[in-house]
């Protein structure tokens, strides 16, 4: 029997149909990928589950028990637990805290039994095969930490069946693997997973089955070991999509970017010639030093020692505008801290940047900026209905777009992009990468971090790795593969040579 | 153009994006009513009333629009009065007068902005810091000038009447096209800090700020130098309502002069719709938002009750604003499922 089966459950938004009939069902024991696009309502349906939306049609059972239309409360006491994307954790707090909040174990005077709670702690992260010492402070942790103690507190509590939504976002691959042992251990003890993520790759390791549901349609399930990442997404993006994003070799310019003996926090004797037209990959583990490297380029951060230069000339000073003004721009990670200005519109979003470089000219010209929107849009493909709508009113990958466009509206020639598909769904990403060669076509030189190696295979020119701090290797274009990179990146070359001699 | 056109599409109303007209127009039935007949100049007082606070609750809305707070405004303002009168007294110049309080009212400003925007200390404890110590500098230097300068003994300033006192209280009490001259100057500064709030590249910097400055600096923006200039913004019109207050009273009491006035002008400021938060809001909702608070003294004067009760009812209006601002939507919410349920049933 299922341990979870949700029937052909509907739920409208203000008139606008969001779930059309979807059904979901969950066996004990397994992890579930539930697959869709942004927007496909993965979040709506996992927020019904939870008791968080109520739903409009359908039914729910929880082992063999109706229990349509509970509440949060109910449904954390049946054991369904959702581990957020954005993590709710305390940072001051303790780590046993955090898994007690507002669940102490108290004496008859409400004095707190904190060995109590510690020891009960070391036992269960012993049991997940955890090491996370219960008395650290949770901003101490690593994300990959964090995220186990997320599920951790879940376990605590008689989770039975985990919702994780995009649990792998912010971990390095030696942290997803250490969470995907965390998970599969739980597995064997019957618990159940809803697996919410956009990686391929991930999926197809750690999930058993899979349901796709696609414009709030239920579209197919099945087993994992029965279909292809190539299937699923297809199914996903309904048709539409292919992976055609085709790498050509392109006519490069000259240097435009030389980067010599470049030191700061996080990276060492970084040298790094970039020519016009370029894409370089720039990768490596977390902590690796891409991305502190590319805001040192930037300007965001100081440089220690070493030179920049674009265009022949050197940077004297290390501030983002000198940067900006010389057409290096930078499109941060973590879009919704760094990039988003969620009070302003789009076309506002758009033009910020732009109008710090042409200040001097204080007064705005609103038809011309949208003009120049509207050639973005279409030269971007922005989907958007009206640029005086609010930019969060865009999907994810939508308000990436109009960043780009809030870069090329600098004219930057050279783009600094830290990770710019995180947190975007399969068509929109495949967009992006089209875009970027698109871009390196016009003539933008572009530098593109991104852990994620397939997509460095479809996009980058040349590719280099960086290993604390340092490029351990810069590869061609045909020489990028998944192994190769890995090897690098992870050091295990050096290992293997230093062995040998 | 025709693209441009297209993309311009009109805004949903909303009556909580106007609540600020909305209690504007409630407050001056009520005072039309209980005032009797109401004369044309009884209806320009309240404009002329509101310019000294209204010009401190401009800056404020900027300085709020960045996401910060200024609680030395009211300070700014009894601070450069008193300076103000008193080089009026050795000097008996009104341009120089003029000038020293638009002089010594940026510098106050541009010094919380330097302490905010170049030193990053946070706003709230710098302008608290500074309220104390221009106002207490004011008293003291009060305190230790010999009469003949101060023009009063005791310890408040007073202009030493002179012709040029008297042209300038004549300005300040006089009129421009049957309005009172210091409220045409409030509604044009108002009209100008507007048009600089959503039509230059300035505002829209100060909006960024507010709502993002993580963001808004990895876009490119100086935001050191921008919250510094808020600030001194905010101080600069802080000395023009001190000369204001000089020509409209012809005397200061650096004690009292301003006390309170930061609170009134945040109030003002909630009232006109600006995001506590920041990067929310217009700056026109602050002229009504002054306004009201005006009419709301002159209701308490016209019904003949203690005037000590006024604040009491300034708060209960203010959270009465807030209140319909942040529960408005929710409201409208209830009622539209409400409408649902009943279609579909």
């Amino acid at each position: 029997m299922d341990m979870l089966e949700m029937r052909n459950i509907r739920k409208s938004f203000v008139g606008v149909p969001v779930l059309k009939g979807v059904g979901l069902n969950i066996r004990e024991g397994e992890v579930h990928a539930l697959l869709g696009e942004n927007g496909a309502g993965k979040s709506t349906l996992m927020n019904i589950l939870t008791g968080v939306l109520p739903l409009d049609e359908g039914q729910i059972f929880f082992n063999g028990q109706d229990v349509t239309g509970c509440s949060i409360r109910e449904s954390e006491a049946l054991g369904i637990a959702f581990v957020h994307q954005e993590l709710s954790l305390f940072n001051d707090l303790q780590v046993y805290e955090n898994i007690f909040f507002n669940k102490e174990l108290k004496t008859r005077f409400g004095a707190l039994k904190k060995h109590e709670m510690i020891q009960q702690c070391r036992e269960v992260f012993a049991k997940l095969g955890v090491v996370i010492d219960p008395t650290s402070v949770v901003a101490d942790l690593s994300a990959s930490e964090k995220q186990t103690l997320e599920i951790a507190k879940a376990i605590f509590f008689e989770a039975k069946l985990l919702i994780l939504d995009e649990p792998t976002t912010a971990l390095s691959n030696t942290e997803i693997d250490r969470l995907f042992t965390v998970i599969e251990n739980l597995k064997e003890q019957g618990k159940s997973f809803v697996f919410i993520s956009h990686k391929m790759p991930e999926i197809f390791r750690i999930a058993d089955r899979y349901t796709v549901l696609r414009n709030g349609e239920y579209i197919q399930s099945g087993s994992i070991c029965d279909t292809t990442a190539q299937e699923v997404t297809s199914v996903m993006v309904g048709g539409s999509f292919s992976n055609a994003v085709v790498y050509q070799p392109r006519e490069l310019g000259e240097n435009v970017l030389e980067l010599d003996g470049l030191s700061g926090s996080g990276f060492e004797d970084v040298t790094l010639h970039v020519r016009k037209g370029e894409i370089i990959g720039l990768t490596g583990l977390q902590g690796a030093g891409v991305s502190e490297l590319m805001q040192c380029v930037f300007g965001e951060i100081p440089r220690r020692e070493g030179t920049i230069r674009v265009r022949g000339t050197e940077f004297d000073r290390n501030r983002i505008h000198r940067a900006m003004r010389r057409g290096v721009a930078f499109l941060p990670a973590n879009r919704k801290e760094n990039s988003v200005l969620p009070d302003m519109t789009i076309l506002e979003n758009n033009y910020i940047s732009e109008h710090t470089l042409s200040a001097a000219r204080p007064v705005i010209r609103r038809h011309r900026e949208v003009e120049k929107y509207e050639a973005m849009k279409k030269n971007l493909n922005i989907k958007a209905e009206n640029c005086d709508d609010l930019v969060v009113s865009l999907s994810g990958g939508n308000q990436q777009k109009v960043f780009f466009s809030r870069w090329l509206n600098t004219n930057a020639e050279i783009l600094l992009m830290d990770n710019p598909t995180q947190g975007i769904d399969v068509g929109a990403k495949a967009e992006i990468y089209r875009l970027i060669l698109k871009l390196a076509g016009q003539g933008k030189t572009i530098l593109l971090n991104t852990q994620e190696i397939p997509e460095l295979q479809r996009v980058a020119d040349r590719c280099a790795i960086l290993y604390s701090g340092r490029i351990v290797k810069i590869l061609s274009h045909d020489e990028i593969t998944e192994h190769t990179v890995m090897m690098y990146a992870t050091n295990a070359i050096e290992v293997g040579e230093g062995r040998q001699s | 153009m025709s693209q441009a056109g297209k993309t311009r599409k009109k805004k949903s109303f909303s009556i909580g994006q106007y609540s600020y007209i909305m209690i504007f127009l409630i407050l001056f039935l009520v005072y039309y009513n209980v005032s009797g007949h109401l004369q044309w100049t009884g209806i320009t007082n309240i404009l002329r009333h509101s310019a000294v606070v209204g010009t401190l609750s401009l800056g404020m809305g900027l300085i709020i629009i960045t996401g910060d707070i200024d609680l030395s405004v009211g300070a700014i303002l009894g601070c450069a009065a008193s300076f103000g009168c008193l080089i009026f007294n050795l000097s008996d110049s009104i341009l120089l007068t003029l000038v020293f309080c638009l002089a010594l009212g940026t510098l106050l400003g541009f010094f919380n902005g330097l302490m905010i925007g170049k030193f990053k200390l946070p706003a709230f404890i710098v302008t608290l810091a500074t309220q104390l110590i221009y106002r207490s500098v004011s008293q003291y230097v009060c305190n230790v000038l010999p009469n003949e300068i101060k023009g009063v003994s005791g310890n408040t300033f007073k202009m030493i009447t002179t012709d040029a006192r008297n042209a300038m209280y004549a300005f300040g009490n006089g009129q421009i096209l049957r309005l009172p001259t210091c409220g045409v100057i409030f509604l044009l500064l108002a009209a100008f800090l507007v048009y600089v709030s959503t039509s230059t590249k300035y505002g829209k910097r100060l909006f960024a700020i507010g709502s993002n400055a993580r963001a808004a600096h990895m876009a490119g923006i100086d935001i050191e130098w921008n919250r510094t200039s808020v600030f001194t913004l905010t101080g600069l019109l802080g000395g023009i309502a001190s000369f204001m207050w000089l020509a409209m009273q012809g005397n200061v009491d650096p004690a009292t002069t301003g006390v309170n006035n930061e609170m009134f002008a945040i109030a003002a400021v909630v009232l006109g719709g600006v995001a506590m938060s920041g990067g929310k809001g217009k700056l026109v909702g602050i002229i009504f938002g002054t306004m009201s608070y005006t009419i709301i003294d002159k209701i308490i004067a016209a019904i003949k009750v203690d005037s000590l009760i006024n604040n009491a009812i300034k708060g209960l209006i203010l959270i009465v604003a807030i209140i319909a601002q942040t529960c408005g939507p929710r409201v409208k919410e209830f009622f539209r499922r409400k409408k649902r349920e009943r279609q579909s049933v």
